[in-house]
């Protein structure tokens, strides 16, 4: 399957056989069900720019008050 | 505008790295994930792996193709109106993916929509603008924006897995296109300014600290190469070394992706093993791109690219020559530090010698070359395999092909092309110091 994973360089479509064994560890070293691996990865994509938010909005919230 | 007075607080420029990692993470993670769907959707569809794979050829050679496109349009409509469309369409596309039911809608779908939306949210339009906010620190922050890819494979490919598992590929393609909506393009929207002096800013955030050990200007300068037309820029040497060694990084990377696991196997690794030496590899890709960042930003960057490349030639020496499973791993380690580093390094170049004005053609002309040399030699990995029965003579010529570009990006004269290494006011070659 040269092609297919030939694509994987540079986020290009990853590569089955890899993502097989890493859901492989996943499933040995946490033990968790597909829901909460999907709920705190979810939850790690959506707060990450989330708490960039904040940090802007505080930051405008600060500056307002110095003026 | 460059005297400026620096704001309290925290440089808007690192919003900007922000929305831009996120949308390097969405963008090429949403892409990335594909090889997660490949078996559930051809399970249900009962389309071959071949099939399938004309729709990721036919996406590989269009998100090529266009980059050169999309960096001209991002230069005469600017990074915030260009990413932010991007990603409309490409969420839009992805969330389409749920709803296909033939081979045909795949290729469109995926093949041109996707793969060519992909591109206007990423290295070629980020790091343009990003280039525009940085200038001290343009090595590092194209560096970290770079890495946003690797990070968004990792962490989609997994969620996406397990979505599958849940919920089925058609909701998993659906949410993906969700996330790519709720995450980068409100970041985009909110803080992506195409031009510090839009909101009063200036780049960097203002005159930084007086840096003794640094051999590169700390104030942004012109260079001599700056020109209006970027058909102009291919008329000096920089601009064909810089792409031509950009072309070899595309032949050494996508051959290994593509045959480096049955080159293992073929060696006594198990499949396990070999996907975890090229795990290991892709992880480190990160590690080595933002250390390389910092570290060009205090030095030159044409050494350390040429470094790179020569590390590289030497990991694929270590790879042939070295016995058993000791030339898997060696390559591993030390060809991952150089995986990725190359790119953020060859776009910070191009903007120091060829400024900004049309930093998004010529990116996307170096990006292009990049993808065709990966065609080629994932092409002629294969052919030389079936008719000599080994991988060595492939990866000989990849080796090979890394002294050259070595030797290409050592030779550019970055002392005397760069805006770094220009005295104030010089606006000529003869002009600028001439070092190297």
């Amino acid at each position: 399957m040269p092609l297919l994973s030939a694509l994987a360089h540079h986020g290009e479509p990853v590569d089955p056989e890899l993502m097989d064994w890493i859901r492989h560890q996943i499933d040995a070293i946490f033990g968790l069900g597909p829901g909460a691996i999907v709920l705190s990865l979810g939850a790690l994509m959506v707060l990450a720019p989330l708490a960039v938010l904040a940090v802007y909005a505080l930051q405008r919230a600060r500056r307002g008050r110095t003026r | 505008m460059a005297n400026a007075p620096a704001r309290k607080g925290i440089f808007h420029g690192w919003f900007i790295l922000a929305a831009g990692f996120f949308s390097m993470f969405m963008a090429m993670g949403a892409r990335g994930t594909f090889g997660v769907f490949i078996l559930p959707m051809s399970d249900d569809f009962q389309w071959s792996r071949s099939e399938i794979s004309l729709a990721i050829a036919i996406g590989w050679l269009l998100n090529g193709l266009s980059q050169p496109f999309i960096g001209s349009v991002y230069d005469q409509l600017g990074g915030r109106t260009v990413i932010s469309v991007s990603l409309v369409v490409l969420a839009a596309g992805t969330m389409l993916l749920s709803r296909i039911d033939t081979l045909w809608q795949l290729v469109v779908v995926y093949g041109f929509v996707i793969s060519i939306a992909a591109g206007g949210a990423s290295n070629v339009t980020l790091h343009g603008v990003l280039s525009k906010w940085f200038y001290r620190k343009r090595g590092m922050v194209l560096s970290i924006v770079t890495t946003g890819a690797s990070a968004g494979s990792m962490v989609l490919a997994p969620f996406a897995t397990y979505l599958i598992l849940l919920a089925g590929w058609r909701t998993t393609w659906f949410v993906v296109g969700a996330l790519v909506i709720l995450i980068p393009l409100p970041l985009v929207l909110m803080f992506v300014r195409d031009d510090p002096s839009e909101i009063g800013e200036v780049p960097d955030g203002g005159p930084g600290p007086s840096d003794k050990t640094s051999t590169a200007s700390q104030e942004p300068r012109t260079g001599p190469l700056e020109t209006n037309a970027w058909q102009e820029s291919f008329q000096s040497p920089p601009m064909w070394q810089l792409t031509g060694a950009f072309f070899v990084c595309g032949v050494t990377t996508a051959i290994i992706a593509a045959h480096y696991v049955p080159f293992a196997v073929d060696r006594g690794a198990s499949p396990e093993m070999a996907a975890l030496a090229f795990g290991l590899m892709t992880g480190l890709n990160v590690v080595g791109a933002i250390v390389v960042g910092i570290v060009s930003d205090r030095f030159g960057r044409k050494r350390l690219l040429a470094s790179l490349y020569a590390i590289r030639g030497l990991a694929y020496a270590a790879l042939i020559l070295a016995p058993g499973l000791y030339g898997i791993w060696a390559f591993a380690v030390i060809a991952g530090f150089s995986w990725i580093a190359t790119a953020p390094l060859t776009a910070s170049l191009t903007a120091d010698i060829y400024g900004l004005r049309n930093i998004g053609t010529l990116s996307g002309f170096a990006t292009l070359s990049h993808q065709v040399g990966g065609a080629f030699s994932v092409f002629l990995g294969g052919v030389l395999y079936d008719h000599f029965g080994s991988y060595d003579i492939a990866f000989g010529i990849s080796g090979a092909l890394l002294v050259g570009a070595t030797v290409a990006s050592f030779s550019i004269r970055e002392k005397k092309y760069s805006s770094r290494f220009q005295p104030i006011g010089a606006s000529t070659p003869e002009t600028a110091g001439d070092g190297d």
